[in-house]
């Protein structure tokens, strides 16, 4: 894999579940470096994106490649990423410090060092059953595991889920931000993406299969606009424009896209409105009614 | 995967280590409950009998069972498969840690059973047994985890796994059974290992496949399913298959009827046997065991049927296992061309006579068959050997038989034997000084004779009634032949008597293996015998020690029988072990022609395998075969005739 190649590459996937259709021709790209949000409803299919990627579902059609790598079935691919799983599970008869030996095991540039610190750090206790944890320590053993063994790409799959507001925090603006500044190509799907804010390069919405709108997170955090009109008749829905809500004939709009914010502007249907920065919790949702 | 294999022990330790206990346990509860008359010993192995044919077996089918079931949850899914492994090495590492607990369990029983079988009917075949029992427990383990993977439940996969392992075992049982008891008809050396691999390779392309369904949640197809269901089957698909090639294979199975039941004197057969042989032989009676019929057949294929057989030729349970029947059958020849039949299927006899033109058929019906014999001669009969004496009726050419009786058992019937081959001019006898030879006025003094009771038989050879004499000279045995002009010859420097260890051939050879040669059987330092023959050829020409190293070298046959089949002509004929025609020059043995003959029913050291299956006559032999009936003549040239 050459240095400025995509980290991940998707073209054209297909995956079914029965009759079900999750991904239908996804194409996806990750460069190095890079930290991409993937936004989208429950069962859109961002867990099914990430474990295609990981080697663990077969596609139906279509191709992958991460770091380099073809997905063959062989397991390969997951020792070079680090996943964090939506819900982690460990094996209850083990010890959290008999976890990561055996997870150890397994992955060839393992630190030991750094998972001891990363346990410190979240303050996991090594010699705790890991039957015995909750979901939030569960879950920062999986943050431990994803992170011992020095990917070069993580995805995380709802990541501060489970988690409480200190921990959360901690890995947000900790780890996370330590990873991404070491260059690492981070995936994240997150429920929260408000929070994710300030990490994330890129977001992706992914709807009805596909990468519906791709931007980049300072388009999200600086033109993406909310404007509040009052008219009898709600203004039509088009794109770059969605509604937020309607009370009475006071309707809110987000706008994406200075330009398209001048646009209605020239055409005389915001006359009159209020206009502001839409809050990044707001824009997000907008998104993905977008 | 060594780590991989740990975990799944570690998963399924608690089992595991109840059920080894239980088997400790086993031994002193053993002890203790045992029956007054046992010995502890027996005990215990009937306890670890109970483990082997129970215990085992249930405890494979639980712990393989349980892991197939549990590596299809979610929770397995969650846990390991995000391991940078794959997914199937998962599930195989699974199936390792149940077979290593089961032959851990399976090495505790044959511990404490003192690695031995407690089986001493079945010495020969233990290994076999284990074997066997080892491969079916694998198989067992294998087929119901993958089953259980399959459906996510480990009854349902242990129920279809050890329906799967039954029908794979169940012909695979009847055929090595059949093939030990009666024929080998198909090469075992080749189904054995094609079961094993269809088995073991079936179950783990199937579990790749269905991995790559339920864990990587690739999409079912028709073609998928048809392999997975292929592949599962294919064990037992290739266990009946080769079932049925058994069944179809015995079904053609030919073998000559002879007399299973020879008497300890049967001195009938030589004494009548040098002038019935050469008619007699023209005619081969055959039988077909699968379907239990019978007929005599002629070279050119023509048939006369003396038993029809079955009245339902294919039972149902014959296609589970094909039963055969055999039987015993002794017949004479009259001058006339027509035979008698001392026949005698399973439960029951009759006595028949007939000819291929007008066909046979029943006189008299015997119902203990088994302990008679046919007399031939100019007046045919029958002896009966009953628990109170010896009985004899003359063949019933009209009428029921009339039986008289001829000797107590203490005196035997060989008095009556030589009255009536004397009588007939077929046998000579010795005077009371025992070196003198009479027949028909004729005498001949042979020093040091081994006179017997018994009537010397004559054989007929081209100049005429010729006796065979063994004698003592010296103490080294020689042979005598009493020749029709008065002389007495020593032929042979061994010992040779015809109602002993001498045959005859149709075309009126006399032949016998040299005791010398064969001394050496058995001995580890002897890794191939050659039998020496000493032969009187139908022109009265004796031959000595002939040896049949090179036919032996040439042919392979180092562990079979070599018979001499025809002499004359400056040739030998000999059937080197059912397998071979040979033709090698009297003067030079290494002068040698050999032709292959067609496969004939095999069982080592078994009856029928070795008698009659190749018959000679004056023309060339019969080869009852497992394909059907064959005439070869003399020159090695061939046809099916059946």
């Amino acid at each position: 894999m050459k240095e400025n190649d995509p980290v991940i590459t998707c073209k054209g996937l297909v995956k079914n579940f029965g009759s079900k259709k999750v991904l239908d021709g996804l194409d996806f790209k990750a460069a190095p470096g890079e930290v991409i949000g993937i936004l989208g409803r429950n069962g859109s299919g961002k867990s099914t994106l990430f474990k295609v990627v990981l080697d663990l579902i077969a596609p139906d059609s279509g191709s992958v490649s991460a770091l380099g790598l073809t997905p063959d079935g062989s397991g390969k691919l997951r020792g070079l990423i680090g996943y964090v799983p939506e819900k982690p599970s460990f094996h209850g008869f083990m010890t959290v410090e008999e976890v990561l030996a055996f997870r150890a095991s397994f992955f060839s540039g393992w630190d030991k060092a750094k998972a001891a610190e990363l346990c410190k750090t979240l303050g996991l206790d090594a010699s705790a059953k890991a039957g015995d944890l909750s979901k939030g320590t569960a879950a920062k053993l999986a943050w431990v595991c994803a992170a011992a063994h020095n990917p070069k790409l993580l995805l995380l799959d709802e990541p501060t889920s489970g988690l409480d507001y200190l921990v959360r925090d901690h890995i947000l603006n900790g780890l996370i931000s330590e990873l991404a500044e070491g260059g690492r190509t981070i995936i994240i799907s997150n429920h929260r993406m408000g929070e994710m804010g300030g990490l994330l390069d890129r977001v992706c919405v992914l709807k009805d299969g596909k990468i519906s709108s791709d931007h980049k997170a300072d388009f999200i955090k600086t033109e993406t606009y909310k404007v509040t009109v009052r008219e009898e008749a709600p203004l039509p829905e088009e794109p770059g424009v969605k509604a937020i809500s309607r009370a009475g004939s006071v309707s809110e709009l987000a706008v994406f896209g200075r330009e398209k914010l001048q646009e209605l502007k020239n055409s005389g249907k915001i006359s009159g409105a209020e206009i502001s920065v839409l809050d990044l919790d707001s824009a997000f949702k907008a998104l993905l009614g977008e | 995967m060594k780590n991989l294999i740990k975990l799944q022990l570690k998963k399924s330790f608690l089992s595991f280590a109840v059920i080894l206990g239980a088997i400790f346990a086993s031994v002193p509860l053993a002890l203790w409950v045992k029956a007054a008359a046992m010995t502890p010993r027996e005990a215990i192995n009937l306890a670890m009998l109970y483990w082997a044919a129970a215990g085992i077996p249930l405890t494979a089918l639980i712990l393989s069972g349980i892991a197939g079931a549990e590596a299809a949850r979610e929770q397995a899914r969650t846990t390991e498969q995000p391991l940078p492994v794959s997914q199937y090495g998962l599930l195989l590492s699974s199936l390792a840690a149940v077979l290593l607990e089961l032959g851990v369990l399976i090495l505790a029983v044959y511990a404490i059973l003192g690695f031995n079988l407690p089986l001493e009917t079945l010495s020969k075949i233990q290994e076999e047994i284990l074997r066997l029992y080892i491969f079916s427990m694998v198989y067992l383990s294998f087929y119901s985890f993958v089953l259980s993977y399959a459906f996510g439940n480990g009854i349902a996969g242990a129920m279809t796994g050890a329906a799967a392992v039954a029908f794979t075992l169940y012909p695979f049982v009847t055929l090595s059974v059949f093939q030990q008891l009666a024929f080998e008809l198909v090469p075992m050396w080749f189904i054995k290992p094609a079961v094993s691999a269809a088995a073991l390779a079936g179950g783990a392309l199937a579990l790749k496949l269905l991995s790559g369904v339920t864990d990587r949640k690739a999409a079912w197809t028709a073609s998928k399913l048809a392999a997975v269901v292929i592949l599962l089957a294919a064990a037992p698909l290739a266990s009946f298959s080769s079932l049925a090639w058994l069944i179809l294979k015995a079904r053609s199975v030919t073998l000559p009827v002879t007399s299973m039941f020879a008497s300890p004197y049967a001195v009938d057969k030589h004494l009548y046997a040098s002038r019935d042989i050469k008619e007699a032989s023209r005619l081969l009676l055959v039988q077909r065991p699968f379907y239990g019929d019978a007929f005599f057949i002629d070279k050119e294929g023509n048939r006369s049927m003396i038993d029809a057989g079955r009245k339902t030729p294919e039972p149902g349970l014959s296609y589970l296992f094909p039963g055969l029947t055999f039987a015993s059958a002794e017949s004479v020849t009259l001058p006339s061309g027509d035979r008698w039949v001392l026949y005698m299927p399973q439960g029951g006899g009759r006595l028949m006579t007939g000819n291929m033109k007008t066909g046979f058929a029943a006189r008299a019906e015997v119902k203990h068959g088994w302990r008679m014999d046919l007399l031939g001669g100019k007046e045919p009969g029958i002896i009966d050997r009953r628990d109170d004496g010896y009985y004899y009726s003359s063949v019933p050419r009209n009428g029921a038989l009339n039986w008289k009786q001829i000797g107590t058992l203490k005196d035997g019937y060989l008095s009556f034997l030589g009255d009536k081959y004397s009588r007939e001019g077929a046998a000579a006898v010795f005077r009371k000084d025992r070196k003198t030879l009479e027949y028909r006025g004729r005498t001949w003094t042979i020093p040091g004779a081994m006179a017997s009771r018994i009537p010397v038989p004559g054989i007929e050879l081209a100049d005429g009634m010729n006796f065979i004499v063994p004698a003592e000279i010296n103490k080294k045995a020689v042979t005598y032949l009493c020749r029709p002009n008065g002389k007495a010859e020593p032929i042979w420097p061994e010992y040779f008597r015809l109602t002993q260890n001498l045959s005859l051939t149709p075309d009126g050879a006399v032949w016998g293996i040299g005791i010398k040669s064969l001394r050496s059987y058995g001995s580890p330092a002897v890794k191939m015998i050659s039998p020496e023959f000493y032969i009187l050829t139908a022109e009265g020409t004796p031959l000595s020690a002939v040896n049949t190293r090179g036919i032996m070298e040439r042919t392979g046959v180092t562990n079979g029988e070599i018979r001499l089949l025809k002499a004359g002509g400056g040739y030998l004929w000999f059937n080197a072990d059912n397998r071979y025609l040979v033709r090698a020059g009297i003067k030079n043995m290494e002068e040698l022609r050999i032709w292959r003959l067609p496969a004939v029913p095999r069982k080592r050291d078994y009856y029928y395998a070795r008698v009659g299956a190749v018959s000679p006559s004056p023309d060339g032999i019969f080869v009852a075969a497992t394909d059907g009936v064959y005439f070869m003549d003399w020159e090695g040239k061939g046809k099916k005739i059946y």
